[in-house]
């Protein structure tokens, strides 16, 4: 492989230095003089129409401005998932209800002087509600014809399938037909930053909202559309995020804050505690699912049939749309000729679900690869080898008819991966009989490249070169805490020749950048990435080209290499690029400067294998790590160290799925865990350290070969650590988290 | 001191005391003991009180406060003053000689910004089932001294604790100090806490168990074990002392002690575990403890 001065290189992130010191402002950061604050009031009951509000003490209490229910803010209703104008999407929310679909319903906002009177006035406000019973459990959902919204629940049914899949599995033999269940938790995005957003007006007849977000065009299109004002009084200005996994994709809190900023006009920052970001923003879909798999005695698998009902909470928010994306993903991991996935998505009186790293991506691969797991061992196979022997090869086709496959490095991964962990060697090593056991586990998993194939996918930049020969990139693109705009300075700096730290590269802010369709789909590298190529590559022509014009010779004759221009037959005669910059602006009376716009035209799968040695605690049901080493095909690290980072991330958060993370309701709906010292994330000490191998084969239409990596890292994890605590106690356990008291249970069960 | 009320009737605002020794703190206590909140390290007051400190009417600071600072050792003893610190107590030379356990338990205690904040007279005031120090506190037969502005009583720590939140101590009383007698000869004890993860989290199940042989070093004259988050208070189990008193640690059935511990205990389903979980892990740290106590010797 080429060697390259900038791609691939452990470059510093661009804004590391202010987050690491508290110098970086974000949102919740930000006064203006003249602001007020927010906060909002959640629904204390799962279910019931509000009877009546009374915020008149709220209202007399010093400081408060105004409260805000039902009764006088805008009724029409909104779906957070609606990303783009003309997206057909279910509109069922509200900014603020008269009706609670579950403990976390926003029903009233205050506004006040002062950040310190905002709990005081929530308290005040005295709300009654006609309660009703609420449907908590997802499977109640489908037993009854009870629906949240005046419609059908389940609201919203999936299927996608290849092959014949009904008369393969009358051709099987019971023997090897293999079933297994699983069910997964509602999760917090747990995000350091909570949700916040800051709205203000401008003259004349605008507003400006700053939001930490993912997709600020989006978010200026909602907030047009709920205001009544056209796209261009909304000026839309992305905020530095501290952390969003997903979470601050969807966009519920922006209308409002404008709104009332709008109906005050006075700045409004309205901001979110913890316990309202775990019950009101969004939070990774629950769902139970079940896999069906038969097998021929040679251990390929003939068929497969997964069915999987997705609990979307009391909203649709993306109900539907995560159950499409978790079955395009059952076809591109193993080669299964007939295949089907069957989804029903239902309301229930709990928080709402939503983007959340993976986008149903790490629930359908714990479920599938669990499964795998427990076909090889019960045909006596080695996980590792069942599934060499079935996974899919490079370039194939998806049988459902989405994207090609690409350089599709699976096998390589998973390999590399076993042989990183010495897999073979623990897998025959005795098994522990006492106190302590250790197990291992492998998982494969694949995730997409962007949107093409299911939606329209293009971003475009702008890109000058200044008279010093310093560089302005401006992009609508979201940096997200994972050095997006650190990898895209390399990229445009790779192919200019000029050190990425000349490239200054601009966020989004819909009054001055290009539009881009945001930071969801893992499109970050892949599609953005690959403007900044083609914009850089467009840059440097044109530099050329006006060079030669200004040297009295062709393009062909100018060389550019490490911030210097020449000519061919003159190497000793050196231009800096500012020097060459400034005398194409006097010589040829022209700023150096281009536009492009660049739309995705494939969407290869990107891929990885995780494995995890745990150690079991018979005694307590505590796991603790021994080794975990993560394999992943990304085509082309642009930035080793960034790819490594959000490994590492990922695996904190499937280790979490895994073991310990559950908002948890009894059954009145009532969440129980609604801060951190009972919601429980993996911390620092629990870590293992996590050995990383990159697979970089590139291949695909990425820049440099790159693919992506933000999602996928967690997507394997949560399925390699069951797999390994179901390998040290030889249990099966199918409801997650996998608690120390699930644990316990599962192993008396199988003692009785 | 007269007439504090009547001023902060009238201002409607958290009425602020810092004391600068125990002397005013219980004059102030003795005035308005029932509605004051005591600040210590904060760690449960202000948690408490997350964006709702207009709820606190007097709030009584103990932070400049002298002579409830310190760990000191005596002949018999060591009197802790309840505002030492988790961390002192953690790096204490006296503490972790003669009661070891209480240094560990500390120790287990939060984050470090926790532990250096934490007191041990507000873990033991705040009377949490979930209070690392308490268990210790019940084992090692622990005493607290208790000051009004009439009287200084001491009391011991078993009776202490009523429930959750809840202790004997009176709104005009200042907790002050914790006072240890020293352990005899050929004592020995245990600690094992049981969390959702190793660090920053809040207790599951614990027990604290000290173990008391005769010169011997294998008679068994008093075992002591206390077990926290089973009951609404540290829960200490006296049926087991009576149980094997006088028989040899070295022919003890650990499994039997297990079994009756699991036995002995009603815990409560939360959302750190389920009874049927705590009992059995109680059952398995018993053991647990008595190998270790046993490997001690």
């Amino acid at each position: 492989m080429k060697d390259y001065k900038y791609v691939g290189k452990n470059i510093k992130f661009k804004d590391v230095e202010e987050r690491v010191t508290g110098r970086l402002k974000y949102a919740g950061d930000l006064n203006h003089s003249d602001m007020l604050y927010s906060r909002v009031l959640l629904s204390e009951v799962a279910r019931g129409r509000i009877k009546s509000i009374d915020s008149s003490k709220a209202e007399e209490l010093p400081g408060v401005v105004k409260v805000y229910t039902y009764e006088n803010t805008p009724q029409n209703t909104f779906n957070s998932y609606n990303w783009y104008r003309g997206q057909e999407v279910s509109k069922d929310e509200v900014l603020l209800t008269p009706y609670a679909r579950f403990v976390g319903d926003r029903v009233a906002a205050v506004v006040a002087r002062d950040k310190k009177t905002l709990q005081q006035a929530l308290d005040l406000i005295e709300v009654e509600y006609e309660e009703e019973e609420p449907i908590i459990d997802p499977r109640e959902g489908l037993a009854s014809d009870d629906s949240l919204h005046g419609e059908e629940n389940p609201f919203a049914k999936q299927e996608l399938s290849c092959g014949d899949v009904e008369g393969n599995f009358a051709e099987i033999p019971d023997e090897l037909i293999f079933e297994d269940e699983l069910e997964t938790p509602k999760i917090h995005h747990a995000t350091m930053e909570n949700h916040v957003c800051f709205a203000y007006p401008k003259e004349p007849d605008r507003i400006a909202i700053v939001s930490p977000c993912q997709l600020l065009f989006s978010v200026r299109m909602m907030v047009a559309n709920m205001l009544d004002l056209r796209f261009n009084q909304v000026h839309a200005i992305k905020a530095p995020v501290g952390g969003s996994f997903g979470a601050k994709q969807e966009i519920f809190l922006e209308p409002l804050c404008a709104f009332m900023a709008r109906d005050l006009d006075r700045p409004v920052k309205l901001e979110f505690k913890r316990r309202d970001s775990i019950l009101a923003t969004r939070t990774r879909s629950k769902i139970i699912g079940k896999v069906k798999t038969a097998v021929d005695k040679e251990g390929k698998i003939r068929a497969r049939d997964i069915d999987v009902l997705v609990d979307a909470g009391g909203y649709t928010s993306n109900g539907n749309i995560v159950s499409i994306a978790m079955a395009k993903k059952v076809f591109r991991l193993y080669r299964i000729e007939n295949q089907r996935y069957r989804g029903k998505s239902v309301h229930t009186n709990t928080p709402i679900g939503g983007a959340c790293r993976g986008y149903g991506s790490p629930q359908i691969h714990t479920l599938t690869e669990i499964n795998i797991d427990r076909v090889a061992k019960r045909l006596d196979m080695d996980p590792v080898d069942f599934r060499l022997k079935n996974l899919i090869q490079p370039y194939d086709k998806d049988p459902t008819g989405g994207p090609n496959l690409g350089n599709a490095q699976i096998i390589a991964a998973l390999k590399e991966g076993a042989e990183k962990f010495d897999w073979y060697n623990k897998r025959n090593r005795k098994e522990d009989k006492g106190r302590y056991r250790r197990g291992i586990g492998v998982a494969c998993c694949t995730h997409g490249n962007g949107y093409y194939g299911a939606y329209h996918d293009f971003t475009g930049m702008t890109l000058r070169m200044y008279a010093d020969g310093s560089l302005l990139l401006n992009t609508g693109l979201h940096e997200l805490g994972n050095a997006t705009l650190t990898a895209i300075a390399q990229i445009a700096g790779e192919v200019l020749e000029i050190d990425p730290g000349e490239i200054t590269v601009l966020e989004a802010d819909t009054d001055l950048s290009p539009y881009d369709i945001g930071a969801h789909a893992s499109r970050g590298t892949y599609v953005c990435g690959m403007c900044a190529f083609k914009i850089a590559e467009k840059l440097k022509e044109q530099f050329l080209r006006e060079s030669a014009k200004v040297l009295n010779t062709t393009a062909d004759q100018v060389e550019m290499e490490q911030g210097e221009v020449w000519l061919k037959d003159a190497p000793q005669k050196r231009l800096s690029y500012g020097e060459m910059a400034a005398r194409v602006q006097v010589e040829n009376q022209r700023e150096l400067f281009t536009t492009y716009s660049y739309q995705a035209q494939t969407n290869p799968g990107s891929y990885g294998a995780h494995f995890a040695e745990v150690e079991v605690d018979t005694f307590t049901g505590l796991v603790k790590f021994k080794d975990y080493v993560a394999a992943h095909d990304v085509g082309k690290a642009i930035n080793p160290s960034s790819v490594e980072g959000q490994i590492h991330g990922g695996v904190q958060m499937g280790i979490g799925m895994a073991l310990c993370e559950e908002i948890t309701f009894n059954d009145k709906g009532q969440p129980l865990n609604t801060n951190f010292s009972s919601y429980h994330l993996v911390n620092a000490p629990e870590m293992p350290k996590v050995r990383v191998s990159l697979i970089e084969e590139g291949g695909d239409e990425g820049p440099y070969g790159a693919k992506s990596i933000g999602e996928i890292a967690t997507v394997p994890v949560t399925a390699a650590v069951v797999n390994a605590v179901n390998d040290a106690l030889d249990i099966k356990l199918n409801v997650l988290p996998m608690t120390p008291a699930r644990i316990l249970e599962a192993l008396n069960e199988k003692e009785e | 001191m007269k007439g504090l009320k009547k001023e902060k009737q009238k201002q409607n605002k958290t009425k602020y005391f810092s004391p600068g020794n125990v002397k005013e703190a219980v004059e102030i206590l003795a005035e308005i003991g029932e509605e004051v909140e005591v600040l210590a390290g904060g760690t449960d007051l202000l948690v408490r009180y997350y964006e709702r400190l207009y709820d606190i009417d007097y709030l009584l600071d103990l932070r400049l406060l002298e002579g409830l600072e310190g760990i000191k050792l005596y002949d018999d003893r060591i009197e802790i003053g309840a505002r030492a610190t988790h961390s002192q107590l953690e790096k204490s030379e006296y503490i972790n000689k003669y009661f070891p356990i209480i240094g560990q338990a500390a120790a287990n205690v939060g984050s470090p910004q926790i532990r250096n904040r934490g007191t041990i007279g507000g873990n033991i005031v705040n009377a949490s089932p979930a209070g690392d120090l308490l268990p210790g506190m019940l084992a090692y037969e622990a005493k607290f001294k208790l000051v009004s502005a009439k009287e200084e009583i001491i009391v011991s720590a078993e009776d202490f604790f009523v429930e959750p939140g809840k202790t004997i101590l009176k709104p005009n009383q200042l907790l002050t100090k914790v006072i240890l007698p020293k352990p005899e000869e050929n004592t020995y004890s245990s600690w094992i806490k049981i969390g959702m993860r190793k660090t920053v989290a809040i207790t599951t199940i614990s027990l604290a168990l000290v173990l008391k042989l005769k010169r011997d070093n294998n008679t068994i004259k008093e075992l002591r074990t206390c077990l926290g988050s089973v009951a609404p208070t540290p829960l200490l189990i006296r049926e087991l002392n009576r149980e094997i008193k006088g028989e040899k640690i070295d022919q003890l059935d650990f499994n039997r002690l297990g079994e009756l511990v699991a036995d002995i205990i009603s815990p409560i389903d939360d959302v750190r575990a389920t009874k049927e979980y705590r009992k059995e892990v109680a059952r398995n740290i018993m053991i647990e403890s008595l190998e270790k106590v046993a490997k001690l010797r």
